[in-house]
């Protein structure tokens, strides 16, 4: 009987131990503010451009004898050491055991050049994550014999063997960045970072577009991400990249010592003046339109400027559901408690809700594509949702300072009517899951002038 | 006594070069010491100039290092097959322009191996060269290509070869039909391949014809001792598509992600998985038989001869192959394995 009770009360504990965390959705509405640790812009700038947050990478050897010579306008001189020889988006680490690697850094998506500038906090919106990243970095193994920097690109290499089928989008310019993120969670404790080389968990196998957000907006959002999810501390939660290598909490909190000064600095950004002419007076109209039409939800600007950090639901927004859905539908709430439970968690938490935040619209000149999926490739599109392409990709390099965003030519087919895989790869489909262009029509009730008059004000914000 | 040591230095200097890179001392480690002299890192960027034909069939003095392959096979008026390669390796001594006024200063060195292959009764022969590129010994410009009394002519539509051991000589002519392949490389290398080439000719006093391939690449290529395999297929399919794979393998246990292409077609979900592996005699282990395996096309690659190894530094595999489906040959070309893996 006695054996019986310490059975039943094992069991009871064990159960107890097993039942896992409700997570708790956010609601639609006001997303409140929530204190944030102080920071210095001016480190954490530095910080940014200097320090390997990112632990992994290729062995400098190789990466000096395969990669292009970097142009001039690739370099930042203020950067130290042998990062001011190195691009922007490439860092200098050199290990603990003394092996110099180049690693990726936050620029690598988060830094964008148009018109010949480089700015940096603009979210780069051309990159090809299409390809299989695994071959090419299998091969600088051709060119490795000593045994440090074999092993550490060897580490990198079982990373990224692991994390690359959930990381490859199937449109040039779409951002996998949320994916990864999964995929790493999948592969880590959320305890001590250990890395299983079997996912714990599954990660969703499709990434689903991201526009890259710019940095600036930091300064005005109470939360963190399209669907508000990221609150509480904004610096802790947004170095949960680092966990690309971080294999332990230490590495975190050496991190986690200069993330509140990155986090100071983005919100210190300014956004990119437009480079081009503006018609003040059409502005000047625009902005009653603006003011009239828009601020409820994306704020006012100018001197005493506000931001209502609301979250809209899906039906009043109407734009493509499934990035905020597979959030609050129960499918993605693993990912949710790892986070929380993880040293993220002790000062920020993952907290979804069933809509979008309408951004704060600085700098949206340079932003394009719109929409939270980068589903619409001009302003003007935005505005006139009859303009919106269904089946759209990029032509050349060129900003379209007229229609505000890069250039495109719109097609009378999709990736299924594509030529090849190569021509497939560079379509932008509105019609497969994700990738939609619906919804924030409040522009077709505009008249073209009002349409004219908002585009040039948003110009100028 | 001065001049006669200097004399019998510069003599013995190209032999002793030679004789160095071709007998490879087994290391400790998978590092070959020997060569680490090369320093292909204190070279100059490649000019950011895309390939052109033919002014790019001559060398690159730039470049650390160089290859010219020409391969294929060939059959005989007595319907015998037999398989040849021409490997030149040009290998970069200084990255600077010479100064110095001296017949002997030499820039690069070259190092050549050409091989016959017989199916029946198996045979694999290698002969080689090795000179610097002084006094006319060894050089690649002009449309022309030589180490020591091999030579290549190299023209926009056709290729001129001469190779053998003294008495028994390939002499060939290649019509190019098809244009280059170019390949995507990172911006540090340079390479193209002229497809299935024609190729008619003599060895020896005995009538040949064929098919062969022609590569070039230059720049930052690897060296031996590296951590990972590299697996090149080049198989011409008897209704006259080509296959071309490419594989990188990083552990002996582990399959690559093959790259495959069908007359310049990816080959969807190409998967190669080794079938039989060969011992050379310091113990390293190649693959000499295969399955590829696709969703349009499923072949049996096997080496003619299992020993196709060339001797040297360079640890390359490189040999004849056939290619087997369903119901019998289906094809055949040349694999080369770049590098070996632990066990």
């Amino acid at each position: 009987m006695r054996s019986l009770c310490v059975c039943l009360i094992l069991s009871c504990l064990l159960v107890a131990c097993q039942r896992q965390e409700k997570v708790v959705y956010a609601p639609l509405g006001p997303v409140p503010p929530e204190p944030q640790r102080p920071g210095d812009p001016q480190k954490g700038r530095e910080a940014l451009l200097n320090e390997p947050y990112i632990t992994c990478g290729l062995p400098l050897s190789v990466y000096r004898r395969l990669a292009p010579p970097v142009p001039p306008q690739q370099r930042l001189p203020e950067r130290r050491g042998l990062n001011a020889q190195l691009p922007y988006h490439r860092t200098h680490y050199r290990t603990p055991d003394g092996v110099d690697l180049v690693v990726p850094n936050c620029l690598q998506c988060h830094a964008s050049v148009i018109n010949g500038r480089l700015i940096i906090g603009l979210g780069n919106e051309r990159l090809d994550f299409t390809r299989d990243p695994r071959p090419m970095l299998e091969s600088a193994g051709l060119y490795l014999s000593d045994p440090g920097e074999v092993a550490h690109w060897r580490k990198w290499v079982k990373i990224l063997d692991a994390v690359a089928p959930y990381l490859m989008t199937d449109t040039v310019g779409v951002n996998p960045a949320t994916n990864l993120t999964l995929a790493l969670m999948a592969h880590r404790d959320p305890d001590t970072l250990a890395w299983s080389d079997r996912p714990r968990m599954e990660p969703p196998r499709r990434p689903l577009p991201v526009s890259v957000p710019p940095w600036w907006r930091l300064a005005k959002k109470n939360a963190l991400y399209y669907n508000a999810e990221g609150r509480g501390d904004q610096a802790r939660a947004m170095m949960v990249g680092a966990i690309l290598c971080a294999d332990d909490v230490a590495t975190l909190e050496r991190i986690d010592r200069y993330a509140p000064d990155i986090r100071a600095f983005f919100a210190s950004l300014k956004p990119p003046k437009f480079p081009w002419p503006v018609d003040a007076e059409l502005a000047a109209q625009g902005r009653e339109v603006f003011e009239r039409r828009c601020s409820s939800c994306h704020g006012t600007y100018g001197d005493r400027p506000t931001y209502p950090n609301l979250v809209v639901g899906l039906a009043q927004v109407g734009t493509d559901p499934l990035l905020a859905r597979t959030a609050t539908d129960g499918s993605s709430d693993r990912f949710i408690r790892w986070f929380n439970r993880s040293f993220f968690g002790r000062l920020s938490r993952a907290q979804p809700a069933p809509g979008y935040m309408p951004p704060p619209l600085d700098g949206i000149w340079a932003t394009a594509p719109f929409l939270h999926n980068g589903s619409v490739p001009t302003l003007a599109a935005l505005l006139d949702s009859s303009k919106r392409p269904r089946y759209w990709r990029y032509v050349g390099e060129r900003y379209d300072s007229e229609r505000i965003g890069w250039s495109f030519e719109s097609l009378p087919y999709g990736k299924a009517g594509a030529k090849d895989a190569e021509e497939r790869r560079h379509i932008y489909d509105t019609t497969l899951p994700g990738y939609g262009n619906q919804g924030h029509t409040f522009g077709d009730a505009l008249s073209e002038t009002q349409r004219r008059a908002l585009l040039e004000y948003l110009k100028t914000l | 006594m001065k001049p006669i040591l200097l004399l019998v230095f510069l003599i013995t200097l190209p032999a002793a070069l030679g004789y160095w890179l071709s007998h490879p001392v087994p290391s400790a480690t998978n590092r070959d010491d020997r060569l680490a002299w090369l320093q292909p890192e204190d070279f100059p960027p490649l000019p950011p100039t895309p390939v052109k034909l033919p002014r790019d069939h001559d060398g690159h003095p730039r470049a650390p290092l160089e290859t010219w392959q020409l391969y294929g096979v060939l059959t005989t008026r007595s319907r015998q097959k037999i398989a040849f390669q021409l490997y030149v390796l040009a290998i970069g001594l200084t990255p600077d322009p010479l100064h110095r006024k001296s017949p002997w200063a030499a820039r690069r060195y070259f190092l050549g191996y050409f091989t016959r292959t017989e199916a029946a009764p198996p045979k694999f022969q290698v002969s080689k060269r090795g000179e610097r590129a002084v006094l006319r010994l060894a050089g690649a410009e002009n449309g022309r290509l030589w180490v020591d009394d091999w030579w290549l002519r190299l023209r926009r539509d056709y290729i001129r070869l001469r190779a053998g051991v003294p008495g028994h000589y390939l002499e060939l002519t290649f019509r190019i039909e098809r244009p280059p392949s170019i390949s995507r490389t990172p911006a540090a290398l340079r390479h193209y391949r002229l497809p299935l080439l024609e190729a008619s000719g003599r060895w020896d006093t005995e009538a040949v014809h064929g098919f062969a391939w022609m590569e070039h690449g230059w720049g930052q290529l690897p060296l031996p001792g590296a951590a990972a395999q590299l697996q090149r297929f080049t198989v011409r399919l008897h209704d006259g598509r080509e296959l071309t794979c490419v594989e990188v393998r990083i552990s002996s246990g582990r399959p690559g992600k093959a790259q495959c292409r069908l007359d310049h077609r990816p080959l969807s979900q190409a998967r190669i998985t080794v079938r039989k592996h060969w011992r050379d005699d310091s113990g390293t282990r190649y693959p000499v038989a295969w399955y590829l395996r696709s969703d349009t096309l499923d072949l049996r690659i096997r080496a003619v001869v299992p020993d196709q190894k060339l001797p040297g530094p360079l640890p390359l595999w490189s040999g004849w192959v056939i290619a087997e489906g369903e119901s019998g040959p289906e094809g055949e070309g040349f694999v080369q394995i770049f590098g070996s893996l632990e066990d």
